[in-house]
């Protein structure tokens, strides 16, 4: 039963294979684990039994555990997200479209404020998934910057102050624009500040950090889905050696 | 101008090679997969190397094995499990029945790494694998072929079946001896069950009552007025006789006086004592009145005293000389000699409990044992006392086991095989 729970990932690695659908292996992967606990208790004669069966009685109840964990997340956890994110995307390239974001910021601050120096210093260390995304082509050209607009000074300060970092930070802490009743206060006080040809600009940059703290959302919600992940399968995987050694050393015994 | 946000346009956004290139969270997931696997490996090996095949037990084994510390193949063979000569060296476990269909392997009903518990103690379920539908080879069996335990099948005891009688040949009278103000030896006795019924030192059985132990104080062999005193031996009638014998000839030794015949009076009657001493007593032949007063004992004894108790075979033509020979009593040590009981484990319970019939029997042929009823009222799940077949009965013949000098020596390490002798 375990082996064949264990197969799953191998089955999700080669998904042409035409051993039933995807849904199915699902199923039996739930169902066999949940039967594998009693199944084991029984096999056990509801004892702990000596250092390696203890070892794999812990495993198995940590790792069935994070599984009903797992599916119980499964089920409320898509809804959510798609309520609260309405940009979702693929998110392994949430970094790349958080890169476009701030490029089109960019590009509406420019247009209305003329060229901008580049900041002064990097705002956080790059992490592997900016690193990953360095190493990709840009997303799209940039426009030419226009002349500066009079009144402009406000938003300019508002982007170099407030935009333009909150767009670069790999992950969103409790900044201003992290918190969106906080953001919508800011912008608020920031269109008193401007004349009524750059409110246009100042909505399109509210809809970017709208956006960018959607995906920031959707970065969270998806750690909470398939965080667990990262307890069941490596737990698995020492779970079904460690049965195999069992298996053999009680041939032997 | 306000924003693209077009399903195309939101398209545009994605790479379409995105996954082809290793994206942090999936090559930390791998690593962290491989790498749990990896340590597990590891920690096997590195267990093994410091405690060896020890961590592969599945629990610790019954106090009783203890000894052999984690030398695993001193009742393991490697790939062979568990044969039954390991076990057979030290424990001797004769065949439960000659005729029995099915023999198991040591280890299938004495399952061993579970602890400390007691290894011969088994479930109902390793008898009634086979009792429950009794199947037998050769010759047909004398149980009962469907027993599912002790309140569901298990059948009477045979000694208190319909029609059972106690064939000791012995006279005794149970109602007789509870009376209360029996005359005994220095005044009236009150008999009480222990009085004669006691247990062997392992308090498990009741030992044979003995009339050394138990009848002599108050029904003395005693010989009669020749030999006033005198007590035969509760022996064979051989030996009485040879005892009686030495006891008049002692007495004619000793006291000569006593051998002359009483004086009789005129048509052949016996003076009575005292009447007149004036006729002095005729003397006789020695020999001939220690016959007669032999002959007289004997036959009182042999016609009263024994009869009491016991009774004698029938004279054979070959030995019409000699005294008729007792028939022994053959009281059996133990009645259900298919089974085990203590009577300390019970001591708390009146004797009455269980022998209800004994004050009120008359009779010898009577058996005075419980029926299994009587025991069903604890021995069940509603009476709370344990039931398991093992609680009475015994799979292995221990009459068979082997008394000392078993295979085993020790030496500085543990216990191990001795070399051959």
């Amino acid at each position: 039963m375990i082996l064949f729970c264990g197969l799953l990932g191998v089955r999700k690695r080669v998904p042409t294979w035409r051993l039933g659908n995807a849904s199915s292996w699902m199923r039996a992967h739930i169902w066999l684990g949940l039967m594998s606990v009693p199944m084991i208790l029984f096999h056990g004669g509801f004892a702990m039994g000596g250092t390696l069966t203890q070892v794999l009685m812990w495993l198995l109840f940590i790792v069935v555990a994070s599984g009903v964990h797992g599916l119980a997340v499964q089920q409320f956890f898509p809804r959510l997200l798609t309520n609260q994110v309405e940009t979702e995307t693929i998110y392994e390239q949430i970094p790349h479209v958080i890169e476009q974001l701030a490029d089109e910021a960019l590009q509406v601050i420019e247009s209305v404020c003329g060229p901008l120096a580049p900041p002064s210093e990097p705002v956080a260390p790059p992490s592997p998934e900016d690193a990953a995304a360095a190493s990709r082509p840009p997303a799209r050209p940039k426009a030419k910057p226009a002349a500066p607009k009079e009144g402009s000074g406000p938003l300019r300060e508002f982007y170099e102050k407030r935009i333009r970092d909150f767009l670069a930070a790999p992950r969103l802490s409790t900044e201003d624009l992290a918190v969106p009743a906080r953001s919508k206060a800011l912008f608020a006080h920031l269109r008193k500040l401007i004349p009524p040809e750059l409110q246009d600009a100042a909505g399109r940059l509210e809809e970017i950090c709208t956006e960018r703290y959607a995906l920031e959302t959707q970065v969270r919600l998806h750690h909470w889905l398939h965080g667990w992940l990262f307890v069941h399968a490596p737990l698995s995987a020492a779970l079904i050696l460690l049965t195999v050694v069992h298996a053999l050393m009680s041939f032997k015994y | 101008m306000a924003r693209d946000r077009s399903t195309k346009a939101l398209a545009a956004r994605i790479e379409l090679d995105y996954y082809k290139r290793p994206h942090p969270w999936r090559t930390a997931m791998q690593r962290f997969t491989v790498g749990a696997a990896v340590l597990a490996g590891a920690w096997v090996l590195i267990s093994m190397r410091l405690q060896g095949d020890h961590i592969f037990t599945s629990g610790p084994v019954a106090t009783r094995h203890r000894m052999f510390g984690a030398d695993c193949f001193q009742c393991h063979e490697a790939w062979k499990g568990v044969p039954d000569d390991k076990c057979l060296k030290c424990h001797d476990a004769p065949a439960h029945h000659g005729n029995q269909t099915m023999t198991p392997s040591c280890a299938s009903c004495h399952v061993e790494h579970k602890g400390q518990l007691q290894l011969a103690r088994m479930t109902d379920q390793h008898c009634t694998r086979c009792h429950s539908q009794l199947q037998t080879t050769g010759e047909p069996t004398r149980f009962a072929r469907s027993i599912q335990s002790f309140e569901r099948g298990h059948p009477e005891f045979a000694a208190v079946r319909p029609g059972a009688r106690d064939k000791t040949v012995l006279r005794y009278n149970h109602q007789k001896h509870m009376k209360r103000g029996l005359q005994g030896k220095s005044g009236p006795v009150n008999l009480e069950c222990a009085g004669c019924h006691a247990p062997d030192p392992a308090g498990r059985y009741m030992q044979a009552v003995t009339f050394e132990q138990h009848c002599k104080d108050c029904h003395p062999l005693q010989l009669g007025l020749t030999l006033p005193g005198g007590v035969a031996p509760h022996a064979p009638t051989d030996v009485v006789r040879l005892a009686v014998r030495a006891q008049l000839e002692t007495l004619a030794r000793e006291h000569p006086e006593r051998m002359q015949a009483e004086p009789k009076e005129e048509g052949g009657r016996r003076r009575r004592r005292g009447a007149s001493e004036s006729q002095p007593p005729t003397p006789v032949n020695t020999a001939q009145w220690l016959s007669s007063q032999a002959e007289s004992i004997e036959k009182a004894l042999v016609g009263k005293t024994c009869k009491l108790c016991h009774d004698f075979a029938a004279p054979t033509a070959s030995a019409a000389d000699s005294l008729p020979q007792v028939i022994a009593p053959a009281m059996p040590a133990r009645w259900m000699k298919s089974s085990v009981y203590s009577h300390r484990a019970h001591r708390t319970l009146t004797c009455a409990v269980c022998h209800a019939s004994a004050a009120a029997s008359a009779e010898t042929s009577q058996v005075l044992l419980p029926s299994a009823v009587t025991c069903l009222i604890c021995h069940s799940p509603s009476g709370g006392s344990r039931h398991e077949c093992t609680e009475c009965h015994l799979h292995h013949d221990k009459s068979r086991e082997r008394e000392i000098d078993g295979p085993m020596e020790i030496n500085p390490v543990m216990i191990r095989p001795r070399a051959a002798r």
